[in-house]
């Protein structure tokens, strides 16, 4: 732990676990409800990013030094506390089981059709495995490096389709009012929870205070990011149609088309691009799982920890026996997200600030 | 030490494994580029398939269904690239005379049992991803278009913008066309949308994305008309569609101010009555059309408020009259005459589609949706009920800008 990180690195913490594999289906599930609300939704889940941002970072202030799991112990006491690490070792494991498997199933579907997703699966798990054996301090320096690669792509997919949007498509708004748009939002608070990852490394930078600033951009970036897409989407396909699509944003990168014969398949560009992006996010997932399960197993062997997980990833990974099976699977992981998200870390936030002012008087 | 390099040795193995990526490797000669696909009715094509070939009186060239009647007739494009005539080297044209493509038909029910059956008699296993241009027959169309395009919809490998189109003659028979000066004539069919700049009275909104997005949410689209001989292929017109299913054609120039009602319009020309003299002729070129279709309810009753606004040029005038032009009387006039002939040929147009086929082709309904949605999912199960007796209120105003070079 010798490891102090420069503040700006945050951004790319930030930014990194928030974008990643939800990104593919996340129109279709908020539009599902919101329809053609669904960006006013995203904006909700901005401020909702913005307040969890800021409550894992006010949390990680108070308790300079500990992770998330460790305060969570220190906060609620040694039963409540292992519950609540043994829920977040519960997301963080199938999110990152889930996350390998739709992986796996996208790049199968649109790049490696006979490449076994056991090989996809196991192969990304390598690489992550050899980036968290090393320490946080490289791990920084390749979320650094992938930064730009996936900000711009981002901006790419954002704007080749310009051409084929009908920005009427997004008439009539507010229809409905706000309950179809608050359920929009409960779809989509998963995508929100990474920015917890903010818990987990602030102890390993050298002035945790000075990063505030950058967890607002990052968020605020994130944010940006599946604001325009959610847009994109129904500007070029109407919200009716997003609700048949399986994958959304593939088929938007499927749907870019220039008049000259270059960039005929966009979508290779694109995959290129989101692969890094998957890897990014399971690796800052496996870092908080691993850290979440050292402080709840109060042991300091991080290397079993690590090897002993990957069994359980291929478990869940290969649990669901087709794609609505993986959808629904997702959709459970999603609550609990939402449980995590919208009800324990204000209640989380509320005890730690009891806590505290009862220790200043 | 001596530990850590063999682990160094073994993640280098097992990652210049997975460096080959020896599952999916493709020789990329050795693909059958996909780049056209023509449906037609199975009855249109019996004599294309190998029906020389028998055995035991039974034709093995055909292709034998697991269930279901055979209903249609594919055919995919394949090119002979080697007979090129447009060489990316610039070493001259190949020879002429010879065919460039390779077309493959087989008559079968489920197209992908029929793709599959493709690869028995092509040893370049067919390939989508760079698919250019699908036509349908017209009998096809007639019995609906969901059932031999849900492939298209769902397999990866096709892109939502492919074009689609209608033909009243065999569809087999665009993917035969020699063209002048391209190679391929899927390739050359899928470039003809992109001359709407240069005339209205083709459809070129016609990928199959909007298509599949239409039949989604129950819309009715119109898709392009062609037609062809044996080295050329004729863009112009509309097929009508309502559920999926083809009612009817439209016109040229309907088409033209059908693209007018729609918004879709990039160009073309309008031919007026000359002002005061109007045994003459006078064309306007089409700059810029914008129209805005808005519902007005009352009450019960709902208007459909269509406001077109169009920056048009003079580009002829063939008679005498051309010495005047260059005069704010004769443009004002010539104005209010185009606005006159434009809003009446909208409103007749209009008035043809409904009486004829009832199809919502100008999106009234997706209008009604978007300013009026409570008026919307109350009528929406009745719409085309409704649609027909729809009132509309239409106003255009058109500018003049230009006369060119000459007064």
């Amino acid at each position: 732990m010798n490891n102090k990180l420069k503040d700006v690195t945050m951004l790319s913490f930030v930014i990194h676990a928030m974008i990643g594999i939800r990104l593919l289906s996340l129109p279709r599930d908020v539009v599902k409800y919101a329809s053609n609300d669904a960006w006013i939704s995203v904006i909700i889940v901005y401020i909702s990013a913005s307040l969890t941002g800021y409550g894992f970072y006010w949390i990680g202030l108070k308790y300079p030094g500990l992770n998330f799991s460790q305060i969570n112990e220190k906060v609620l006491g040694k039963l409540f506390g292992k519950v609540m690490m043994i829920a977040i070792a519960i997301y963080t494991i199938s999110t990152i089981g889930l996350g390998l498997r739709v992986f796996a199933d996208s790049i199968n579907l649109f790049l490696l059709e006979s490449t076994p997703s056991i090989l996809i699966i196991s192969i990304m798990l390598i690489a992550c495995v050899y980036c968290l054996r090393k320490d946080i301090g490289i791990m920084s320096i390749i979320l650094d490096i992938l930064l730009p690669l996936l900000i711009i792509s981002m901006i790419i997919l954002v704007l080749l389709p310009v051409g084929k949007m009908e920005p009427k498509n997004i008439l009539p708004v507010f229809y409905g009012g706000i309950k179809p748009v608050i359920k929009g939002f409960l779809q989509i608070v998963d995508p929100v929870l990474p920015c917890g990852i903010v818990g987990y490394v602030l102890p390993h930078f050298a002035e945790p205070k000075k990063t505030k600033k950058w967890v607002f951009i990052g968020i605020s970036i994130s944010a940006l990011v599946y604001f325009l897409i959610v847009l994109m989407c129904i500007m070029v396909f109407g919200s009716d149609e997003i609700n048949y699509l399986i994958f959304p944003t593939l088929s938007l990168t499927k749907s870019i088309q220039l008049r000259a014969t270059i960039f005929e398949r966009a979508e290779s560009f694109f995959m290129a691009a989101w692969i890094p992006t998957t890897f990014t996010t399971i690796i800052l997932y496996y870092f908080a799982s691993t850290l979440n399960l050292k402080a709840l197993l109060n042991t300091k062997k991080d290397a079993m920890i690590t090897y002993a997980q990957i069994p359980l990833f291929f478990i869940i990974a290969f649990m669901p026996e087709n794609i609505v099976e993986v959808f629904k699977y997702l959709n459970a992981n999603a609550v609990l997200a939402q449980i995590l998200n919208l009800i324990y870390i204000p209640l989380f936030v509320l005890a730690v600030f009891l806590k505290t002012r009862r220790r200043t008087k | 030490m001596k530990t850590n390099k063999y682990f160094i040795v073994i993640i280098l193995a097992v990652f210049s494994l997975s460096l080959t990526g020896c599952w999916d490797y493709k020789e990329i000669e050795k693909r059958g580029y996909v780049l056209g696909i023509a449906i037609d009715k199975a009855s249109a094509v019996e004599d294309k398939v190998m029906n020389d070939i028998k055995l035991d009186n039974k034709n093995v060239g055909k292709m034998p269904v697991e269930k279901g009647k055979i209903k249609y007739a594919y055919t995919i494009q394949i090119p002979i690239i080697a007979r090129a005539q447009a060489k990316p080297t610039g070493q001259g044209g190949g020879p002429s005379g010879q065919e460039r493509t390779w077309n493959l038909t087989f008559m079968g029910n489920s197209f992908f049992e029929v793709v599959r059956e493709f690869s028995t008699r092509l040893d370049y296993a067919p390939f989508f991803e760079h698919l250019q241009a699908i036509v349908i027959s017209e009998d096809v169309a007639k019995m609906g278009i969901v059932e031999p395009l849900d492939l298209l919809f769902r397999d990866p490998e096709i892109r939502r913008r492919t074009r689609v189109f209608i033909t009243p003659q065999n569809a087999f028979e665009f993917l035969e066309v020699s063209p002048k000066i391209d190679d391929y004539s899927a390739m050359y069919l899928a470039s003809l949308p992109l001359n709407a700049y240069k005339t209205s009275r083709m459809a070129h909104k016609t990928d199959l994305g909007e298509v599949v997005a239409s039949l989604h949410i129950k819309r009715d689209f119109a898709l392009p008309m062609v037609v062809c001989n044996k080295e050329e292929i004729k863009s112009a017109g509309a097929a009508l569609f309502k559920e999926g299913k083809m009612v009817g054609w439209l016109g040229e120039i309907e088409t033209a101010y059908a693209k007018w009602i729609t918004d879709v319009a990039l160009g073309g020309e309008v031919v007026i009555d000359t002002p005061n003299r109007p045994n003459e002729q006078l064309t306007l070129e089409i700059k810029n059309v914008k129209t805005d279709i808005k519902p007005i309810i009352k009450g019960e009753e709902i208007t459909m408020s269509i406001k077109t606004k169009a920056q048009l040029n003079i580009a002829e005038q063939m008679g005498e009259a051309f010495l005047t032009i260059f005069n704010e009387e004769f443009i004002k006039e010539a104005e209010r005459i185009a606005e006159e002939q434009i809003t009446k040929e909208m409103a007749d147009n209009i008035d043809f589609v409904r009486r004829e086929y009832g199809v919502d082709v100008f999106e009234f309904g997706t209008a009604l949706k978007r300013y009026e949605p409570d008026t919307w999912y109350k009528v929406r199960d009745e719409w085309h009920d409704i649609f027909p007796v729809v009132k509309t209120d239409i106003k255009v105003e058109i500018e003049i800008k230009q006369v060119g070079l000459i007064k």
